[in-house]
């Protein structure tokens, strides 16, 4: 699937991750902000990743502000964006979750 | 196992959690553009697990956040309550301009989240317009570490983004936080009470009428240099001492109350010079004072020990706490220059009054005036009325003994107030009785100073048993 928009999801709240997703042509980039990057960098890259797969976005570039948020919240706030990013925010895909 | 507080409240989900945040951060965002040189405050709630809101969690955080606010007025900092989710199931929520600097906010609401260990369940979010932009400010800014794990002291996010401890251990913690919280609740609400009850009794004493050799709204010649007005200075000025009097009482530790009776001595003696400005130097409530400091005390630190009253273990408390009383102070009158009233009349007379009155932990009071106050009908003055009379009939009043210059004084009080308790004083006759009674006081200058200071603590105690 092809991002037809940059999108954003989340907040810069304590236990919240923003998420802005943008086109891009070399697969997927992360560029990550976290307090907690060197304990749990790769594993939030990997939720990430794992999310946008699952819609099978296969480029696209990722600016990701972290606050401490647990994997669930990481997947939600990956997957509202991506949802606004490909312009399906009417049927929210739950599923995947 | 989960902790009792728990036992309540919807479960969310983490969907309605994350559409919560984007609430939080929309309605922030349209407050800092509202008025863009104040401060915005987030007040919320640290409470792990799926149940972030009930009848607990909400009494918590809307008693803490007005300590909140009284904390804010203290520093100088005014506020203003814009939005206030207190129900959301998501957790409670208010939201405050604060006008000050971001940084000087921040300073106060960390210094609040900090001050004491259930505080730490608030997050007191201070955020500003920068290059208008909103901004959340950080502990760092302040030269404050980052916020630690309720249980294990870690950096927070650490063990937040570790799952380190399970629900229930986190569950168990802030329960435990609360409850804390909540027994100091109930301690500043024995303090008000107690406090706000003291003054009604001052205050309630001094306007109840026809009161024989005794200042009243109406008839004040016994006491020509004083009257109702200057009654109530005199009791608005002792809000102070109550307050420290019933502190000292609840955080009393250990068994040796005479230390506790020691230490709301000298906030008595302070309590004295303030009546004595109020009053531009006269003694309206010296005796009260004294009386009303111990009781306050006594019906304080037995609360906070036996969680209950009865007359038995309060009279005990204040036992303990005088046991020395007449002892101490009647020992070294003879080299004493000055003597108080009660002083010489113990010398004179061997009358030990109020002292004897106090170190037998009231008896006149608790057998002669609550226990009257207790079953009098009618309406309060009837009732505060017919407790004085008797109050008055029992007591050994010296400064009545003072005005009249001696003891035979008390065998004609005692005819004249049986003969008013026989007829009844809240018939007709009775009123008019009492009235005549006050007038021939007045004249021969007689005064029932000791017998009003009984009245006072017995309209205490029983202002105390209100439900």
């Amino acid at each position: 699937m092809e991002i037809k928009q940059t999108a954003l999801a989340g907040t810069l709240e304590s236990s919240d991750i923003q998420i802005t997703l943008s086109q891009g042509n070399e697969g997927i980039q992360i560029d990550l902000d976290s307090s907690v990057e060197a304990l749990y960098g790769p594993q939030i890259k990997k939720v990430i990743t794992d999310t946008l797969a699952a819609y099978d976005i296969e480029n696209a570039k990722v600016k990701a502000v972290d606050k401490g948020a647990l994997d669930c919240v990481i997947k939600a706030r990956t997957m509202a964006a991506a949802q606004r990013a490909l312009g399906t925010v009417d049927k929210p895909n739950w599923e995947v979750l | 196992m989960a902790a009792q507080i728990f036992a309540n409240g919807e479960q969310v989900d983490i969907p309605t959690v994350l559409m919560n945040r984007d609430r939080r951060v929309a309605i922030q965002n349209q407050l800092l553009k509202e008025i863009p040189d104040a401060a915005v405050v987030a007040a919320k709630l640290n409470i792990p697990g799926p149940i972030k809101n009930n009848e607990i969690i909400q009494a918590f955080f809307t008693t803490e956040l007005n300590n909140f606010e009284a904390w804010l007025l203290e520093r100088g900092l005014n506020f203003l309550v814009k939005v206030e989710w207190l129900d959301a199931v998501t957790g409670p929520e208010r939201f405050y301009f604060v006008f000050a600097s971001g940084l000087t906010v921040k300073k106060v609401t960390t210094e609040f989240e900090e001050s004491t260990s259930f505080r730490r369940l608030f997050d007191l979010d201070v955020l500003v317009q920068e290059n208008e932009q909103p901004r959340s400010l950080f502990r760092t800014e302040i030269d404050y570490p980052v916020r630690t794990c309720l249980i294990c002291g870690r950096p927070a996010k650490e063990c937040g983004r570790a799952r380190a401890h399970t629900v229930d251990e986190l569950q168990m913690r802030v329960a435990e936080l609360i409850n804390l919280a909540s027994q100091q609740a109930e301690k500043q609400r024995l303090v008000n009470r107690l406090v706000t009850n003291g003054l009604r009794a001052l205050t309630y004493e001094v306007v109840t009428w026809p009161k024989p050799g005794l200042v009243d709204p109406v008839e004040h010649a016994a006491h020509p240099d004083m009257d109702s007005y200057l009654f109530m200075d005199s009791s608005v000025a002792l809000r102070t001492y109550l307050e420290q009097c019933a502190q000292a009482g609840i955080n009393f530790k250990g068994d040796q109350l005479e230390l506790l009776f020691k230490e709301i001595r000298r906030f008595g003696v302070a309590a004295e010079q303030v009546m004595f400005s109020a009053t531009r130097g006269v003694n309206t409530h010296k005796g009260a004072i004294f009386s009303l400091g111990i009781l306050t005390a006594a019906y304080a630190t037995t609360m906070a020990k036996q969680g209950t009253i009865t007359d038995e273990a309060l009279r005990s408390t204040v036992r303990q706490m005088l046991q020395n009383l007449v002892k101490q102070d009647f020992n070294n009158l003879k080299q004493k220059a000055i003597l108080t009233a009660g002083e010489k009349e113990y010398l004179k007379y061997g009358v030990a009054g109020i002292r004897g009155e106090a170190m037998a932990a009231y008896p006149t009071v608790f057998e002669r005036g609550l226990s009257v106050f207790r079953q009098a009908k009618g309406t309060l003055d009837e009732r505060i009325l017919t407790t004085f009379v008797n109050l008055a009939l029992h007591t050994e009043d010296t400064t009545l003994i003072k005005r009249a210059g001696t003891p035979k004084i008390l065998a004609e009080k005692d005819q004249v107030f049986s003969e008013l308790q026989k007829i009844g004083v809240n018939t007709p006759t009775g009123r008019k009785r009492l009235q005549e009674i006050q007038a021939d006081f007045s004249n021969r200058h007689l005064s029932l100073g000791g017998t009003a200071d009984l009245l006072i603590i017995t309209i205490f105690l029983g202002l105390m048993e209100e439900k």
